[in-house]
C-alpha cells in the first residue's frame, strides 16, 4: 500500500512536470535570447542569466546574475519578483550600467563593473519583451501593458505615456525622436526633449519588429500579416507599402539602394528601396526567416529557424551556408571579422563564424 | 510524435479557442469558459463511462461476498487479490473502467494546456507558434492581434495573484478556488463507503488527498487562464455527476476534513461475524 501510494504521487508529480515542461520554463515563460554589442563583450540575455562573452576567445567574461537566487513558494506568494526573474530582452547599455526588463515586470538598472543592482523599476504590470533605448538622459522602457516608461537614469519616473497594446519591439533614436513599433498596429514618435507624442501611424497589423531608418531618415517597417511600409519619418505619411509572402517579425536592412528582409514563409528579398514592390528577388531559405539579416562585407548573411547560416551576394545567390544545431531567432551581429550568432535550444548558445563562413568559437554558458 | 499530437490535438484546440474568442468580441476569459464547456461535452461519453465504473466498484463494496473476503484473507493479500479478480469476473466489473477514461483525458488535458498558453501567446516565440497553428482559411489572426488577455482582475497569460491595494501581498485567489474545486468535486464524487480499508479505496484516499494540491501547484506557478480552465471543469464536473444523480447531499460532512462519514459500519460487523 505505501508503494501505490508512493506510486501515486510520482504519477501526480510527473504529469505536474510535464504540464510544466510544455512551456520550457516556470511560469509559462519562454522566448529568444537577446543580445547586445559593445566594445569586445556581447551581452546575451537567455532566461535567468545575462552572459558577458569575451569576443576575442568566445569565453564567459561576466554573468548575472552572479549566483542564482531560488525564490520558494512563500517568497513569490509575497513578493512580485522574487529574483531577477525571467531576462529575454536585448539588453541596453550605457557606459558602466545595463538596463533590462523581465517577465516578471521589473525593470533593472544593473553596474556591470561590480554586478550590483543600482535601482529598480516595478510601476509596470506587465512583461519587459523588447529591450529599453538610452537616449540623452532617459531610459525609455517598452513594456507589454502598452505602456512606454520613460525614466531618468537612475531608474526614477519621468512620464508614462500609454498606448492601446502592447509593445514588444524595441525603440528606435534618429536625432531628436524616438520611434517605437506597436502590436495595437502603430508606429509612434516622440519628440526627445518634450517627450510628447509626435505623431502614430496605423500600418494595419501587430508590429513586433522595431524600425530600420533610410538615409533620407524615412523608416521602414514590417507587421506579422506580411505588409512592409515605408514611412515618412517627420510626419508619419505612408510612402510606400508592399506585401511580402509571409509574416514580418524583424527589421530589414539597407544597403546600396536595396532593401533585405527574410519573413516566415522562409522566402527572403532583395527589395528596391525606390519602389519596394518593383521587381523584386526572392529565394526560398525552406524555413522561416524570423531574425533581421546582417550586411558583410561579401553581401548579406540571413539565420532562419531551420539553423541555416547563408551569405548571399547582392543577387542573392549564395557564397557559403553553414547549418547549425538548434534555431536561429535572434538578430545576428557583425563584429570585425566574426559574425555572431545566438542559438535557441541548440548545443551553443551563440556560435561565431568568419565572414568566410568558417566556424569559429561556440558558447556555452559556463564555459 | 510531437507533430503528430499538435496536430490531432494542439491545433485543433487552438483554432476552436481562437474562433470562440472572435465570436463572443475578443474576451478571452469567457473563450476559455464556453471552451472547457465544449471540451466537457465532447469528453462526456468517457466521463459518464468513468462514473458508471466507479458506481460499480462502489456497489461491489457493498456485496456480502465482497466484505466477506476482506475479513477471510484479511492476512493474505495475494489470496485477497486472486478472490477479488474471481469476483470482479463472475459481476463482469473492469476494476480499471474509472481509472481508464481518466487515463485517455490525460492527453486531451496536456493538449488543452499547450493550446491555451500557445492562444495566449505573452512571448513573441509563443506568438511565432500561434501563428504557425492557425488554419489560415478558418481565422485571420491578424485581426486578432494584439489578444486581449486580462479578464476581471486576472492577466490570464500570467499566474494570478491578487494584490491588497498599497502593499505588496499577493494573494493566490484563483487558487485558492482550484484546490477547494478540486478537493469539492473528488470528496462529492466519492461515496461514504469508499472509506475502507481495501486498496482501491485507499488509493482513493490518497488521490483525494493529492490531487487538489497538484492542481493548486499547477494554478499557482501557470498561467491563469489554465486555472479557469480547472475551475470551470470543476464546477461542470459536480453539476454533471448531480445530473446522473450520483451525488449524495446528504454526505456534505464529507466536504469538510476530519468530519467526513466513517466507513459503514455494517460491514465492520459482517466483518466479525465472518471472523467468528
Amino acid at each position: 500500500m505505501k508503494y501505490q501510494k508512493i506510486a501515486i504521487v510520482i504519477l501526480l508529480a510527473f504529469t505536474a512536470l510535464i504540464l510544466a515542461g510544455c512551456t520550457g520554463a516556470g511560469g509559462g515563460v519562454n522566448n529568444w535570447p537577446g543580445m547586445t554589442v559593445t566594445g569586445d563583450v556581447a551581452y546575451l540575455a537567455d532566461g535567468a542569466s545575462i552572459y558577458g562573452i569575451d569576443l576575442t576567445n568566445g569565453t564567459q567574461k561576466w554573468v548575472f546574475p552572479e549566483r542564482q537566487q531560488s525564490g520558494g513558494i512563500i517568497e513569490s506568494l509575497f513578493n512580485r519578483g522574487p529574483n531577477y526573474g525571467i531576462l529575454f530582452a536585448p539588453p541596453a547599455i550605457d557606459g558602466e550600467m545595463m538596463v533590462i526588463g523581465n517577465y516578471t515586470k521589473e525593470l533593472f538598472g544593473i553596474n556591470i563593473t561590480n554586478s550590483t543592482e543600482m535601482w529598480k523599476f516595478t510601476d509596470a504590470d506587465d512583461r519587459y519583451i523588447g529591450g529599453a533605448l538610452i537616449a540623452s538622459d532617459y531610459v525609455f522602457a517598452p513594456n507589454a501593458d502598452g505602456n512606454l516608461y520613460i525614466l531618468k537614469k537612475n531608474g526614477q519616473l519621468v512620464k508614462t505615456i500609454t498606448t492601446t497594446g502592447p509593445l514588444w519591439s524595441t525603440p528606435v533614436l534618429n536625432g531628436t525622436v524616438v520611434y517605437l513599433s506597436g502590436l495595437d498596429h502603430n508606429l509612434h514618435a516622440y519628440d526627445l526633449k518634450s517627450l510628447d507624442q509626435l505623431w502614430q501611424t496605423d500600418l494595419g497589423g501587430a508590429l513586433v519588429a522595431s524600425p530600420v531608418l533610410d538615409a533620407d531618415g524615412n523608416l521602414l517597417v514590417g507587421n506579422i500579416s506580411g505588409l512592409l511600409s515605408k514611412v515618412d519619418g517627420k510626419t508619419g505619411k505612408i510612402l510606400d507599402q508592399t506585401t511580402l509572402s509571409g509574416g514580418i517579425w524583424s527589421k530589414p536592412v539597407i544597403n546600396d539602394g536595396k532593401v533585405y528582409i527574410g519573413v516566415q514563409s522562409g522566402d527572403f528579398y532583395a527589395l528596391d528601396e525606390k519602389k519596394l514592390s518593383q521587381k523584386p528577388i526572392l529565394i526560398n531559405t525552406s524555413s522561416s526567416v524570423i531574425a533581421s539579416p546582417v550586411l558583410v562585407p561579401d553581401g548579406v548573411v540571413y539565420v532562419n529557424e531551420g539553423g541555416n547560416v547563408a551569405n548571399l551576394k547582392t543577387d542573392l545567390t549564395e557564397n557559403w551556408h553553414q547549418k547549425l544545431t538548434g534555431q536561429l531567432y535572434s538578430d545576428p551581429v557583425l563584429v570585425g571579422d566574426l559574425i555572431l550568432v545566438p542559438v535557441k535550444g541548440g548545443d551553443v548558445l551563440l556560435q561565431s563564424i568568419k565572414t568566410n563562413g568558417a566556424l569559429s568559437w561556440p558558447f556555452k554558458p559556463g564555459k | 510524435m510531437g507533430d503528430i499530437f499538435n496536430a490531432i490535438i494542439v491545433t485543433p484546440f487552438v483554432n476552436v479557442l481562437m474562433f470562440i474568442y472572435n465570436l463572443i468580441g475578443q474576451n478571452f476569459g469567457i473563450a476559455i469558459i464556453l471552451f472547457t464547456i465544449l471540451v466537457r461535452l465532447i469528453t462526456w461519453p468517457l466521463q459518464a463511462q468513468q462514473i458508471k465504473g466507479a458506481k460499480a466498484m462502489t456497489d461491489l463494496q457493498k456485496d456480502k461476498r465482497y466484505i466477506d473476503m476482506q475479513a477471510k484473507y484479511k492476512g493474505d493479500k495475494e489470496k485477497l487479490a486472486q478472490a477479488q479478480m474471481e469476483l470482479y469476473k463472475e459481476m463482469k466489473i473492469n476494476p480499471f473502467a474509472s481509472c481508464l477514461p481518466t487515463v485517455i483525458q490525460l492527453p486531451v488535458i496536456i493538449g488543452l494546456y499547450q493550446a491555451l498558453i500557445m492562444a495566449l501567446a505573452s512571448t513573441n516565440l509563443d506568438l511565432l507558434k500561434l501563428t504557425n497553428h492557425i488554419y489560415p482559411n478558418f481565422i485571420n489572426l491578424s485581426d486578432l492581434i494584439p489578444l486581449n488577455d486580462h479578464f476581471l482582475w486576472m492577466n490570464l497569460s500570467q499566474p494570478e495573484r491578487w494584490y491588497i491595494p498599497g502593499t505588496e501581498i499577493g494573494i493566490p485567489i484563483l487558487t485558492i478556488i482550484v484546490v477547494i474545486t478540486t478537493y469539492a468535486q473528488q470528496k462529492l464524487m466519492t461515496p461514504p463507503t469508499m472509506g475502507g480499508n481495501d486498496q482501491s479505496a485507499q488509493m482513493t484516499k490518497t488521490m483525494n488527498m493529492y490531487m487538489p494540491l497538484l492542481m493548486g501547484w499547477i494554478s499557482f506557478t501557470l498561467a491563469a487562464g489554465l486555472a479557469i480552465y480547472f475551475v470551470v471543469s470543476n464546477l461542470i464536473g459536480i453539476f454533471q455527476y448531480a445530473m446522473m444523480g450520483q451525488i449524495d447531499w446528504r454526505n456534505w460532512r464529507n466536504l469538510i476534513p476530519f468530519m467526513g462519514s466513517k466507513p459503514e459500519p455494517q460491514a465492520k460487523k459482517t466483518s466479525l461475524k465472518a471472523k467468528k
